[in-house]
């Protein structure tokens, strides 16, 4: 056989070779390195909306089972819930709120949203982002005292960012707040205003400037055990701060797909480690409270009912049925009773009108300055603030209701009060202070 | 690319082939001092026929005139004879004091393994198919000293992770490299499932391949192992962690060869967890009814109750009662779901190929089918693969030459790990009292997992937890009929090869190789699913793209009669891009409608990752007399991955090797062939793509327990931080290692030992960092981490016995490594891999790399478990402080596989033994499965226990303290306990269970001994000779992974929840392992 023309097949092979590696740009082309899955800038609009659904998923979500389950208002019955139960919790069972939750995902996104904000001149979206800053400032530091604020988010520029005492991280939250009021009350909106991205009030910047005066109002109520002087503190924030259900702060989930849904349904349905019998269900039955009815399933009361356990239920993170109770409680404690009482009617009637649908069963629990307590007014905020870990925070300050520790307790029989330290924090930033347990307690629980 | 195809038609329709007449020559084959050579091998060049001489060196054999013989003997080298027109011929071998091995190095050069200065270490096809191993990588394990393999699962087309001397990448892959035909492949395990979960769906989601497994066994001619970066520091970066040279089969020249190969075999599971057939469903020891979400097993005892024989919708014997009730009619027998969920898998393998050629054009064309049932019913993995292999000379000077692999395969992949729709977790986690199966023996009638027309359930999902409404956990067989996880695959690999032989020792070599694939998968959960009650169906769409180039330029000299010198210079280009396609429907409409258009809301993403690199390199080669072997490289790369200005960076690497045996008096009749060899290398590797910038995506956002919310959402985009930081000043990492080596030989090669020790060392390693959230991100990919690696590796190979008609041939490959992590980033002591909450697989400074890290008990100074002192519930019970600490290593001690073939004339009778020996394993089923109540491991509920150790607890600042007789908190332990306790469910549920707060009670030695093949053939050729149609023929059977042993607790402890990655030593609800029997015939025509 011959061989084939020689030229013709090496001329022919070098062409083939010369076209598959004669592309128009350069081998190493600029931006061959940069991802072009992700954005490198975006808009304060494009990241509001993410914050406050996860903030709503947070608050309905882990930050609501661990209150709950130590408040005995629902009951862990397998796995870590279970565990929860018994206050047997380790490092591990609380980071992903921490680490993926308030630093990792909601502040740290919340810090990139204001300074982007004042970057471009947005100053509703500015103001937005402090309060909601503020907020979830508060949700943390409740939860586990002293926590970084002024040194954290700096990447690189501060990689043990240190701990913040609880009292100056309250300052921080009082700061932000105000400065929020401020700049909505200057009323100028700047650049851009926030519409659909604002899941709470559809860019109603009134109704954000009472948002921001009823989280004031909750922020001050916390310190009272420390300084009985904020009590009027809190009395002064209510008149500007929420005036009907109509002004609730909730964040809505979808029923759309399993990752537009409620937080809590998504645990029942995904989980079902917990169960909603306990203290709480133990005293609504026997008073006959016909939130009972909402509350829990109708075919066993051990399951969470569709009015809080529906892929659709709204998360409230804070109510005007919350402020009015915070404003009996104030008002009882400076002695002006009649106040309380009606305060605490009124908040009593907003949860009943806002769960049953009608206030009848008010007057079953109406009280008068003549027989009002203590008692009453934390035990209905106890009922009205069902999974809402504003409870534990109340029951730290008060000690009302009188539950008594889970049985089978690695506490010596204590109930938590403080959330230990997140193991990744432990890990890896240096200045996370070490001799924390569950007894330990918080500034303001001081 | 017309004018390529066109040449190759060109090239098969010439095949030339002679014919002319026969005639016989005789011959004796001696030594060159005369004396006889027994059993020598005569082949006739370019055919498969020959004959052996006898004890005498004698033979006799027919042949066409124009034929060349081989005559080969082992300890001598061989020589091809011309027959011409004699009709006797005396042959006279020379001793060839070496193996004359031949091994295909980096860059596709093929060297003898005499000259090598590295330990590399190759096995042929025979090896390979011996047992019809499916998969390649499969067919390594025992076979190469050093090579560790896990089979991740038993089920077909699941991943197999391989690693040589093991780890030396941080974060990064460990993984060598693929090398098919001299063209880098891809061998990485694509993850399916919502990105948004990211790398948690190897720990939930359907198993998953590494691309590996496309290769066809059956097309392979040889496999190379370079073990060291010594060996692959010609193939740069890639080849960091060793690489795997695989050389497919080509044409020779000769009259055309058809070859057909069909296999059957049977696959079983080897072995089972250990579940308990005493109590039944529910808590507290009481019947737990149907329906409830109650998940326990902490029932009424079985011997206890009976059934009503009134059958209902979950079960069709009736309801349990005790044997007292007056319903009480058919005595109680538990189910044993798990036993007859599985069944036994038959799998299929057919290949048939064509070869041939003459001296100018050489082909092969091979096609190969593999149907492979699995364990699980209705589950599959199907192969398609065609190859082709051609070469033609065009002149004398010029060689064109193609590699070119086509694979298709499809298959369906079981539900793994922790997954509501998890196969192993339904059928383990379900009661004695629950039949999956619903008495129905076909495993796809709906009887099993739906209730029927007529149910107060009608059209829900029947399952043992189902709560009145959902399915809390999947029945298996809903899952396998309403969940299907489909992969299909298209590939193809190729190359074309230029060699032109310039002159004056001057040659070029031009290879354009390509790597192509696109791996569409599907997931379909059916509405009523447990993970996604709404339904959910995703497509995932892998397309890889892959363009390698090497220009090799080389000149070779002899300068004196004692010196040569073989140089190269070559250049390098690679590029690829991953392209995936993920799009996931929710809120499904219609049950069985297993498409997009059943999706309410729609959400997609695009992963595409570029990748560029380019380099030059050298390789020089001095040979002193064949004495002296000295051998230098250097290569410097530049990659798209690093900044513009840190992208270039070189690495070099010197070997020598002395063979001492050929200085005069050193070779005796004893030792006939001795080498020693020493090596330095360094070689340096990129970054992961897009770690230099920070970023922003679509949010996403979990509480860790469940789904959580993603974006867009509802229609509403949101975009959030990426939370890794970027790093804009990376610079590549670097590892050096020295390796030294012995090859001896005795007695005429019938005995030898290969031995090699190394040490390696990798500095500024690229390290994916964690940092504390409080800085605003969760990680950043940095130059920090230092891993050593110590290690030593032997080979024996032996003839024990060696007659006309019998032969003994044995070898042991023994490997043995210590690596630690000595540092991982400033201020970060642990890194994790993967894992769950309270068991990771973790980086831990000061330790071997992929540690367990977990929960373990707390001890006092002297290691005794500290047990409760504080009066209460908990007190007698070991404490659980709940920080997590080293746990156990998963690196083996040593891994030693031992195989002999005994071939008594046409039998050949064979066996491989695979043995490694430590590294542990996190029995995450068991300890599951103990709190749930169905572990064997809980059989011993309710006995009192004495948990021996010393009294005390934990006070608020974690000190360990004891009360003393006052009630006052001392330091340190107090006394021994001796307080018995009852193993309680309150305990099995908390802490002694798999969800409490000490793993460490689930951590096994994972060491097993295995016969991994074994097999018996008969070769028909002697029988045949002379034939003029079929021309050979064998028939045997074998059997793979029939035996284990082991002290492991669970499934086949050769097992991975992860698949292909770094994080080994997980079991969590994995696929049980296999073991298969089966026949194979051959035909050669």
């Amino acid at each position: 056989m011959k061989y084939i023309n020689n030229k013709i097949c090496t001329a022919s092979l070098i062409l083939v070779v010369l076209t598959l590696f004669s592309c128009k740009k350069d081998f190493f082309y600029e931006g061959i390195n940069d991802d072009p899955t992700q954005l490198k800038d975006p808009t304060p609009s494009l990241m509001l909306a993410p914050i406050l659904l996860s903030s709503g998923y947070e608050y309905g979500g882990d930050e609501s089972r661990f209150p709950s389950i130590f408040m005995q208002q629902i009951t862990g019955a397998a796995n870590q819930s279970f565990s929860a139960g018994i206050y047997n919790i380790s490092p591990d069972d609380v980071d992903n709120m921490w680490s993926f939750g308030f630093y990792g995902g909601l502040m740290n996104n919340t810090y990139d949203l204001i300074a982007k904000a004042e970057e471009l001149d947005q100053n509703y979206y500015h103001a937005v982002g402090q309060i909601t800053m503020a907020n979830l400032l508060q949700r943390t530091t409740d939860l586990w005292g002293d926590v970084p604020y002024t040194d954290a988010f700096k990447g690189n520029e501060s990689k043990n960012a240190a701990f913040d005492s609880q009292e100056s991280i309250y300052k921080q939250i009082f700061d932000l707040l105000n400065a929020g009021i401020a700049e909505i009350e200057a009323g100028d909106a700047g650049a851009n205003v926030p519409g659909v991205d604002d899941y709470i009030y559809s860019g109603d910047m009134d109704k954000w400037l009472k948002f921001a005066h009823a989280l004031k109002a909750r922020c001050f109520i916390h310190l009272t055990k420390v300084d009985p002087a904020y009590y009027d503190s809190v009395i002064n924030e209510i008149p500007d701060a929420f005036g009907s259900n109509d002004d609730n702060a909730f964040i809505p989930f979808s029923a759309s797909s399993v990752n537009s849904e409620n937080p809590t349904f998504q645990f029942n349905d995904q989980r079902g480690d917990i169960t909603y019998d306990g203290y709480l269900q133990t005293i609504m039955k026997d008073a006959n409270d016909p939130r009972v009815a909402e509350y829990y399933d109708g075919d066993d009361d051990t399951q969470l009912g569709s009015f809080y356990g529906s892929p659709n239920s709204s998360v409230p993170l804070m109510t005007f049925y919350e402020l009015k109770f915070i404003e009996a409680e104030a008002q009882f404690q400076k002695g002006d009773k009649d106040a309380a009482a009606a305060a605490y009617n009124d908040a009593v009637k907003a949860n009943l009108n806002y769960t049953v649908g009608n206030d009848a069963y008010a007057a079953t629990v109406a009280k008068t300055a003549a027989d009002i307590t203590l008692e009453d007014i934390m035990t209905q905020k106890y009922i009205a603030l069902f999974l809402r870990s504003e409870s534990w925070t109340d029951w730290r300050r008060t000690g009302i209701p009188a539950i008594t520790p889970a049985s089978g307790n690695v506490t010596q029989g204590i109930i938590p009060r403080a959330l230990i330290y997140p193991s990744k924090e432990v890990r890896y930033n240096t200045n996370t202070p070490k001799d924390r347990t569950l007894k330990s307690k918080v500034w303001w629980d001081k | 690319m017309r004018k390529l195809v066109s040449l190759f038609a060109v090239l098969i329709l010439c095949i030339v082939s002679a014919y002319s007449q026969n005639k016989t020559v005789t011959g004796q084959v001696t030594n060159t001092d005369g004396s006889p050579i027994p059993y020598a091998t005569i082949k006739i060049k370019g055919e498969n026929t020959g004959v052996a001489a006898d004890q005498n060196g004698n033979f006799s054999i027919v042949v066409n005139p124009k034929a060349i013989l081989t005559i080969s003997a082992a300890g001598f080298e061989s020589q091809d004879i011309a027959v011409g027109n004699r009709s006797a011929i005396a042959i006279s071998l020379v001793s060839s004091a070496n193996l004359q091995e031949v091994v295909i190095t980096a860059l596709g050069v093929k060297r003898n393994r005499n000259d090598l200065a590295y330990a590399a270490q190759s096995i042929n096809s025979d090896a390979i198919e011996k047992a019809s191993q499916t998969d390649a990588l499969r067919a390594l394990s025992g076979k190469i000293a050093g090579v560790q393999i896990t089979s991740s699962t038993g089920t077909p087309g699941g991943a197999s992770y391989i690693q040589l001397r093991g780890a030396n990448s941080i974060t990064g892959d460990n993984q060598p490299l693929f090398v098919i035909d001299g063209v880098p492949v891809d061998n990485g395990q694509n993850y399916s499932g919502d990105p948004s979960d990211g790398t948690n769906n190897v720990l939930f989601g359907a198993t998953n391949t590494n691309r590996g497994a496309d290769i066809n066994p059956n097309d392979i001619e040889s496999i190379t192992v370079l073990k060291g970066p010594a060996a692959a520091a010609l193939y740069g970066i890639g080849a960091a962690n060793g690489a795997i040279i695989i050389t497919t089969k080509s044409g020779k020249a000769g009259k055309i060869q058809v070859e057909f190969n069909s296999t059957v075999s049977f696959d079983k599971v080897n072995r089972y967890p250990g579940i308990q057939n005493q109590w039944v469903k529910g808590s507290g020891g009481s019947i737990g009814t149907f329906p409830s979400s109650n998940r326990y097993s902490w029932g009424a005892k079985a011997d206890t109750l009976m059934w009503t024989g009134v059958p209902n919708d979950f079960d069709i014997h009736g309801e349990l009662v005790g044997k007292s009730d007056p319903r009480a009619k058919i005595p109680f027998t538990p189910y044993d779901n798990m036993r007859n969920f599985f069944r036994t898998a038959p799998s299929f393998t057919n290949s048939i190929s064509f070869s041939g050629g003459n001296e100018i054009a050489t082909y092969r064309m091979g096609y190969t089918n593999l149907y492979q049932n699995s364990v699980v019913p209705t589950q599959f993995f199907q192969r398609n693969s065609l190859s082709f292999a051609g070469s033609l000379k065009i002149s004398e000077k010029i060689k064109v030459s193609t590699n070119i692999n086509y694979t298709r395969s499809n298959s369906t992949q079981p539900q793994n790990g922790s997954n509501l729709s998890g196969i192993m977790l339904g059928l383990t986690r379900t009661p004695i009292n629950f039949d999956n199966s619903n008495g129905a023996t076909n495993a796809e009638d709906p009887k099993a997992y739906m209730f029927p027309v007529g149910s107060d359930y009608a059209g829900l999902q029947r399952a043992y937890r189902f709560n009145g409404a959902v399915a809390i956990y999947d029945n298996p067989y809903w899952t396998i009929n309403k969940t299907p996880y489909t992969t299909d695959l298209d590939r193809i690999i190729g190359n074309v090869q230029l060699d032109y032989n310039i002159g004056a020792g001057f040659s070029a070599l031009y290879r354009l190789g390509t790597d192509i694939y696109q791996d569409n998968r599907e997931q379909y959960y059916d509405i009523g699913s447990s993970a996604y009650g709404g339904g959910r169906i995703f497509y995932d769409r892998y397309t890889y793209k892959s363009l390698n180039s090497d220009l090799i330029l080389s000149y070779s000299k002899k300068f004196s009669e004692n010196f040569k010198f073989d140089g190269k210079i070559g250049q390098n280009l690679h590029s690829n891009k991953l392209n995936e396609l993920y799009t996931q429907g929710d809120g499904l409409v219609a049950s069985d409608y297993n498409n997009m258009d059943n999706a309410t809301v729609i959400k997609s993403s695009n992963f595409v990752t570029p990748y560029r690199r380019s380099a030059v390199y050298f390789d020089l080669n001095f040979d002193y007399a064949s004495i002296l072997f000295l051998e230098i490289t250097g290569r410097n790369d530049w990659s798209s991955t690093l900044p513009a200005d840190k992208r270039s960076f070189f690495y070099p690497s010197a070997n020598l090797g002395f063979v001492f045996t050929r200085l005069g008096g050193m070779q005796n009749g004893v030792l006939n062939y001795g080498k020693l060899r020493l090596s330095a290398a360094q070689v340096g590797k990129d970054a992961p793509a897009f770690a230099l910038s920070s970023y922003y995506s679509k949010s996403t956002f979990s509480d860790g327990y469940t789904s959580g919310i993603t974006y867009p959402n509802d229609g509403v985009a949101g975009f959030g931080r990426v939370t890794m930081l970027g790093n804009p000043n990376l610079k590549p990492e670097k590892t050096t290692s020295y390796e030294a080596g012995l090859d001896l030989q005795f007695f005429r090669n019938r005995l030898g030992l290969d031995a090699t020790v190394y040490y390696s060392k990798g500095q500024d390693l690229i390290v994916t960092a964690p940092l504390a959230s409080t800085t605003g991100y969760m990680s950043q990919v940095i130059n920090s981490g230092s891993i050593e690696t110590k290690g030593i590796e032997l080979q024996f190979t032996a003839t024990p016995v060696l007659s006309k008609s019998f032969r003994w041939d044995a070898f042991i490959n023994y490997s043995s490594y210590k690596n630690k992590i000595l540092k991982l980033a400033d201020g970060v002591e642990q890194i994790d891999l993967n894992g769950f909450t309270g068991t990771t697989i973790s980086q831990i400074a000061g330790y071997g790399a992929a540690s367990v890290f977990g929960y373990g008990y707390e001890r006092d100074a002297q290691g005794n478990i500290v047990v409760e002192d504080a009066p209460g519930d908990a007190q007698y019970y070991p404490i659980a402080p709940a920080i997590q600490k080293f746990l156990g290593n998963t690196n083996p001690k040593f891994l030693l596989g031992f195989g002999n073939t005994f071939t008594y004339k046409g039998l050949s009778l064979y066996a491989l033994f695979d043995w490694k020996q430590g590294g542990v394993m996190w029995n995450g089923t068991r300890g599951s499965l103990t709190a749930i109540g169905t572990s064997d491991n809980a059989n011993n509920r309710g006995q009192m226990h004495l948990f021996e150790g010393v009294l005390g607890h934990l006070n608020d600042v974690g000190k360990l303290v004891h009360y003393d007789g006052n009630g006052n908190e001392v330091d340190g332990p107090g006394a021994v306990n001796k307080t018995a306790v009852p193993l309680s469910e309150d305990w099995y549920l908390a802490n002694g269970g798999g969800f409490g707060n000490l793993n460490e009670a689930f951590i096994e030695d994972a060491s097993y001994v295995k016969l991994r093949e074994a097999s018996v053939s008969y070769d028909f050729s002697s029988v045949l000779k002379g034939r003029r149609f079929l021309k050979g023929a064998s028939l045997g059977a074998f059997v793979r992974n029939i035996i284990v042993w082991t002290p492991y607790k669970g499934i086949d402890p050769e097992t991975s929840l992860t698949g292909a990655t770094s994080a080994q030593g997980m079991d969590y609800f994995n696929m049980p392992g296999t073991s298969s029997f089966g026949m194979n015939l051959k035909l050669r025509f």
